[in-house]
């Protein structure tokens, strides 16, 4: 038994080395297919992981919204331990009632004092438009505490100019996204005007600029002090549009939702459900995204399968003869079954690591997104997980082990004659 | 000397197929034939050119299958058999040689000898050399046991394909004009070993020539017309 394998692999590893050239090409050829699927999936898991992690970093992954869930009204004054029984309960939206939170104060407090809860920020939504000399834009304003805000997403670390301090203690001072700010050519520490919707003209010092990657964003939105906006809107102090909310762990976020949602009677709104519009969209295209990696495994596959079937072809007469000398049929297809799953090991080890280094090289080249991309950045981002690695290299090993032994056995089976003569 | 048959054909009949476009050309190649040989015969396979030697040969060494009669070896119906079976009976009780040689053309003289003992572990590696290159060397060739097929002369492969066949001391050695590519001086060299193995050890030999001086150093010779045989010569 030892005896037979060992002489199964001497054939084996003689046949490979014996003709090296045709070896190594083979192993390229795998370890090229590997590569490519590597690459196709860290591109296509990096456009869904991009577009999530831009989300996370501007926006809150839970929203009270200045919504009442009916029937959920004296929960608030009760906060009552129970609350949570109620989440089963279908919600029905009360309508026509102001988009408004209040008194908000209460509701942070209550939230804040939650496990896994990690930051609440109130906030006034408001627009008008901004103009800087003689250059005007329409634009949405958000009124925020700025420690409370900074927080929540990664508006501290997106500044490009100035910083959120500078926002607190500038009680008429703005933030401006990037693309808004190159469009009014306004810069740091100029004064901008701000036209609110009651029509009042407000005088502003830019404090700073920021950019998230999105391109709505960065082109449209402003950030203010929480007591302007409120002023500017009409609101009391202790009314604010909505609370932007961040969980310690993305998984918690769902269940953190009812649950607040219970807790308060207001409705909330998680990041996914907010952006749902995009997600599915990007979505959609990551199904599409996995049909061309199926299409590259296919064709891969192929190529890989073509290669080494002629192999096995070429090597009929040799299985002829060795199966006249008395090898045996298991033997022979063993023989084969071993070049093939060689061929697929190297080849697949070199595709990963080739993969690997090819996935870092693209991510790290500097590509610039033009104007009206709906998410910028300065790079391609990929993303790189274990089991893509783990399944391209299946998928190359067991091809590779079929390709070789498929033919093999077929060519085993036949009378030697049949092939010599041939 | 023991007559017993060690291969006997009844009634083979063998046809082979050509495709032509799409219609199939049936050449029947031997109508039918029977006869046997016995256990340490020396016999030679004489015919012209196409009447049927080799497609013969390959019936008797299971190679081959008849589309009917029957063939047996060592008493086993082998035109019966299993192709799973029929290689282990060959490594077990055949030698082969191809009148194309047919080498393995990765492995040097030496590996391709020893080949059939290590197929089924019949032998460890050791031995396996020992015994071949023993065999190359009474054919002449302890300087060539490194070379591969394609670092060899025609005739130096042909002895290889000799030494392979012989290496697992078969009970019957079939060889196909294996004298073929050989002058005269290693022709004898082979009729020497062929003569010196049937006498000394009484082994079975069927080998088809062309040559008559060959065929006349036998005991028997079966001359083959057309898929026919023709005639049936003891000598001695
Ligand atoms: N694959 C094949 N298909 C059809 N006919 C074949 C095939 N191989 C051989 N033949 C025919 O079978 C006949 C016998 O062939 P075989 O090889 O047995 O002759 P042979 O006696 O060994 O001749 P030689 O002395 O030239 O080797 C020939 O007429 C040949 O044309
Ligand atoms: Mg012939």
């Amino acid at each position: 038994m030892i005896q037979k394998a060992s002489f199964v692999i001497r054939v084996a590893l003689r046949h490979l080395s014996g003709k090296r050239r045709q070896t190594i090409l083979v192993i390229a050829g795998v370890g090229v297919g590997s590569m490519v699927m590597i690459l196709t999936f860290g591109l296509a898991g990096g456009v869904i992981s991009d577009i999530k992690s831009k989300i996370i970093d501007i926006s809150p992954l839970i929203t009270i919204k200045g919504e009442k869930v009916e029937g959920k009204q004296r929960l608030l004054i009760s906060s009552s331990p129970y609350a949570s029984d109620n989440i089963g309960i279908v919600s029905r939206i009360v309508p026509d009632e102001k988009k408004e939170v209040k008194p908000y104060t209460e509701v942070v407090s209550l939230v804040d004092a939650l496990p896994g809860i990690d930051a609440v920020s109130p906030f006034v939504a408001t627009r008008g438009v901004i103009r800087y000399n003689t250059l005007s834009r329409p634009c949405f304003v958000k009124g925020v505490i700025p420690v409370r805000e900074a927080k929540i997403g990664k508006l501290g670390q997106n500044m490009v100019s100035g910083t959120l301090d500078e926002l607190t203690y500038t009680k008429n001072g703005i933030l401006l996204g990037t693309g808004l700010a190159e469009k009014i050519k306004a810069g740091y520490h100029d004064l901008v005007r701000f036209t609110g919707e009651n029509g009042k003209v407000y005088n502003l010092i830019v404090v700073g600029t920021f950019a998230s990657g999105f391109g709505a964003v960065d082109d449209n939105n402003a950030y203010i002090n929480l007591r302007l906006a409120q002023t500017i809107n009409g609101f009391a102090e202790n009314v604010v549009s909505a609370i932007g909310i961040h969980t310690t762990n993305l998984g918690d976020v769902d269940r953190l939702s009812t649950e607040i949602s219970g807790l308060t009677g207001y409705r909330t709104e998680t990041w996914e459900e907010a952006n749902a519009n995009l997600l599915s969209l990007f979505e959609r295209n990551n199904n599409i995204t996995f049909f061309l990696v199926m299409f590259v495994f296919v064709v891969a596959g192929f190529g890989i399968a073509n290669v080494l079937i002629t192999i096995v072809l070429q090597k009929q007469r040799d299985i002829a003869i060795m199966k006249s000398m008395g090898v045996s049929i298991r033997s022979l297809e063993m023989i084969f079954l071993a070049e093939g799953m060689v061929l697929g090991i190297a080849g697949g080890l070199i595709g990963a690591v080739a993969g690997h280094y090819l996935t870092n090289l693209i991510s790290a080249l500097p590509i610039s997104y033009g104007p009206s991309a709906v998410v910028r950045g300065n790079h391609i981002v990929t993303v790189q997980k274990p089991y893509f690695y783990f399944l391209t290299f299946m998928f190359a090993v067991i091809v590779s082990a079929i390709s070789g032994f498929g033919p093999a056995r077929k060519a085993a089976r036949l009378k030697p004659v049949d092939i010599l003569r041939a | 000397m023991n007559t017993d048959p060690v291969i006997k054909l009844e009634h083979v009949r063998k046809e082979l197929s050509i495709r032509n476009g799409g219609e199939e050309l049936v050449n029947t190649i031997l109508p039918d034939i029977s006869f046997s040989i016995g256990r340490g015969e020396f016999t030679a396979i004489t015919g012209p050119s196409g009447s049927g030697k080799t497609t013969l040969l390959y019936l008797m060494g299971g190679l081959d299958k008849p589309n009917s009669g029957s063939v047996y070896l060592d008493g086993e119906e082998i035109s019966a058999m299993s192709e799973e079976d029929l290689a282990e009976m060959r490594n077990a009780k055949l030698g082969f040689v191809y009148q194309f040689h047919f080498l393995l053309p990765e492995f040097t003289a030496l590996e391709n000898v020893m080949m059939p003992l290590l197929a089924r572990g019949r032998a460890g590696v050791g031995d396996a050399r020992k015994r071949a290159t023993e065999l190359l060397s009474d054919l002449g060739l302890s300087d060539k046991l490194h070379n591969k097929p394609n670092q060899l002369s025609g005739g130096q492969q042909q002895r290889v394909a000799i030494a392979r066949a012989l290496v697992n001391r078969p009970m019957v050695l079939l060889a196909d004009e294996p004298t073929g590519n050989l002058d005269s001086k290693n022709a004898e060299v082979i009729y020497t070993l062929f003569s010196r193995l049937n006498e000394e050890t009484g082994q079975t030999i069927v080998l088809v020539t062309h040559d008559d001086h060959f065929a006349g150093e036998t005991r028997r010779i079966l001359h083959i017309l057309d898929g026919r045989l023709d005639s049936d010569r003891k000598l001695r």
